[in-house]
């Protein structure tokens, strides 16, 4: 526990010293919730009675900053401290590699709750946002925040272990991040976008999540209609957890 | 037995890199691994404290094999790469460390030998190669390990900065095993008990310093250019001296013996010619064909 809180203590420093970490992580989904909620806040949805706009910004920017902290964050800071040498120093610790990267993870969960709380209490505070979950729901949300955590975070690692530098890292995984916001039904109606693309975005995972959190945080989630969004997601995490179990890691 | 290294052999693809390494080391003290960029140093050290893994033979530490977890307890390693995390300062750095093997020491304190008090407080990344590689080498020393490993530690410091950090390696060995790559032959042997001389993944020599130097069969080498080289040659086979020819480039090794030495003194006044004692760079040329560092000017 003592090494786990010291990996933690270190990796907690130098990412709030990453000024580009921060912006991503703590700056952008504030100005996307004034933004959003300035502009459409307080206009009534489709969701359900009284559910506003501003209630429909918080679940959307969570699964995006998630998204965003794993796909971009974990392997972006991976490869930063493979270049550096700085996993093949900590490859002699006497400590499992798997537990330090644990330790990372655990620091980018530990940042993107501390920036939900940011941007919720904003919600909250500067456009009333409602509350509208039960206990039982309360419950679901922290097991599908670190679910989705568990997707996402594993695919940003499972990113740097098959990318050779953080330069290339930062390409492909912006690429792939652009792809998922584009196929999430957010910046453009799903409807609205050819057949294939529909399909694509029913493969990646930023949909299901989008949809899961929405629902479920506006207390709208019913087994029955969401069926599909939770096997999947279901499956999704299963899977990373066996992979991540199976695959070889390194320091090189 | 403290290390002990069996017919090891490594390649990549089709390269062999290291080729029936055999070494056993049981007492402390500094025992360097000289050798060329591309001897096998790297690879050698990176297998012998777990890093990477050998195609064949036999590596163990304390009877426990290298790829044990458990060896990461008694052997420490430096890498050739300064390490540091960018953003985080001196002392975070050192705190870590500290946390990770339970250590119970005042961090400030303890930087005094290091003469790195003075950077405490700064970020990693403002500091100066030389003064890196000094908080590397403190952060190496503050778990005790029995047994450290550092590859190239001084590798492109000043002269002055080598010679701090030998110092600190030096003081180490008395009481622990150091094995230390470089290529900086002459200057590591000063520091050394024990060398291995590597070229193209063999040992091609071994033993200690002085007894090195006292059982090579030549006392002196002349080294000229090319251009030079008719000249000394006319002279040495005007006084009938016994040589042996070496060249590496444009540069002529004349490796002559002490009986000899009187008859070519007259070079040392010359600027185209060099006579000196042999060193253990010459030496290893003289082994290998192959010079441990750029040719001095002539």
């Amino acid at each position: 526990m003592e090494k786990a809180l010291a990996f933690i203590k270190i990796e907690l420093k130098a990412l709030l010293r990453e000024p580009v970490s921060i912006f991503f992580m703590v700056i952008l989904p504030i100005i996307l919730t004034v933004v959003f909620g300035g502009t459409f806040g307080d206009e009534m949805t489709p969701y359900g009675e009284n559910v506003k706009g501003i209630d429909m910004v918080v679940p959307v920017n969570i699964v995006f900053l998630l998204a965003n902290a794993g796909l971009m964050g974990i392997p972006i800071t991976i490869l930063e401290l493979k270049e550096q040498g700085v996993l093949k120093r900590y490859s002699t610790y006497p400590i499992n590699l798997r537990f330090y990267f644990l330790s990372l993870a655990f620091t980018f969960a530990l940042v993107s709750l501390l920036s939900t709380f940011l941007f919720g209490a904003l919600a909250f505070i500067r456009y009333n946002a409602s509350f509208y979950m039960n206990f039982w729901e309360c419950i679901l949300f922290i097991f599908a925040y670190s679910w989705i955590i568990l997707i996402f975070y594993s695919i940003g690692f499972l990113f740097a272990l098959f990318i050779k530098s953080a330069r290339t890292a930062s390409i492909v995984t912006s690429g792939f991040f652009l792809a998922m916001i584009f196929t999430s039904g957010v910046a453009l109606p799903l409807d609205s976008l050819p057949e294939y693309v529909q399909f694509v975005a029913k493969i990646f995972p930023m949909s299901h999540s989008i949809e899961f959190v929405q629902y479920l945080w506006i207390s709208e989630l019913s087994f029955n209609e969401h069926f599909a969004h939770i096997i999947y997601l279901l499956v999704a995490g299963i899977v990373m957890l066996i992979v991540l179990r199976s695959v070889k890691i390194r320091w090189d | 037995m403290a290390i002990e290294i069996r017919n090891l052999r490594k390649t990549y693809g089709d390269k062999k890199v290291l080729d029936d390494i055999n070494i056993v080391i049981d007492q402390q003290g500094v025992y360097l691994i000289a050798g060329p960029n591309g001897s096998g140093k790297t690879t050698l050290l990176e297998i012998l404290v777990g890093l990477r893994k050998m195609d064949h033979g036999q590596v163990r530490i304390h009877q426990v094999s290298s790829d044990d977890v458990k060896i990461k307890k008694m052997v420490g390693f430096l890498t050739q790469q300064n390490t540091l995390r960018r953003n985080v300062t001196v002392r975070e750095e050192l705190n870590h460390v500290k946390e990770l093997f339970g250590l119970k020491i005042d961090t400030y304190q303890y930087l005094e030998k290091f003469k790195l008090q003075e950077y405490y407080d700064q970020k990693t990344k403002n500091l100066s190669g030389g003064t890196k590689r000094r908080l590397l080498i403190a952060m190496l020393f503050m778990p005790g390990y029995e047994i450290i490993v550092l590859d190239e530690p001084v590798s492109g410091l000043d002269t002055y900065s080598r010679d701090e950090i030998w110092n600190l390696i030096r003081e180490y060995a008395e009481n622990h095993i150091v094995i230390v790559s470089d290529h900086y032959l002459n200057q590591a042997a000063q520091y050394s008990d024990y060398i291995f001389l590597i070229n193209k993944g063999k040992i091609v020599l071994e033993g200690k310093t002085e007894q090195i130097l006292k059982e090579f069969q030549h006392d002196y080498v002349i080294k000229t250019r090319r251009k030079n080289h008719e000249e000394l040659l006319k002279m040495i086979k005007r006084k009938e001296i016994l040589r042996n020819l070496k060249v590496s480039g444009s540069v002529y090794n004349y490796f002559i013996n002490r009986e000899d030495y009187d008859d070519v003194k007259c070079l040392l006044s010359h600027q185209k010619f060099r006579l000196h004692p042999v060193n253990l760079e010459d030496i290893y040329f003289y082994h290998t064909g192959e010079l441990l560092k750029e040719v001095e000017e002539v």
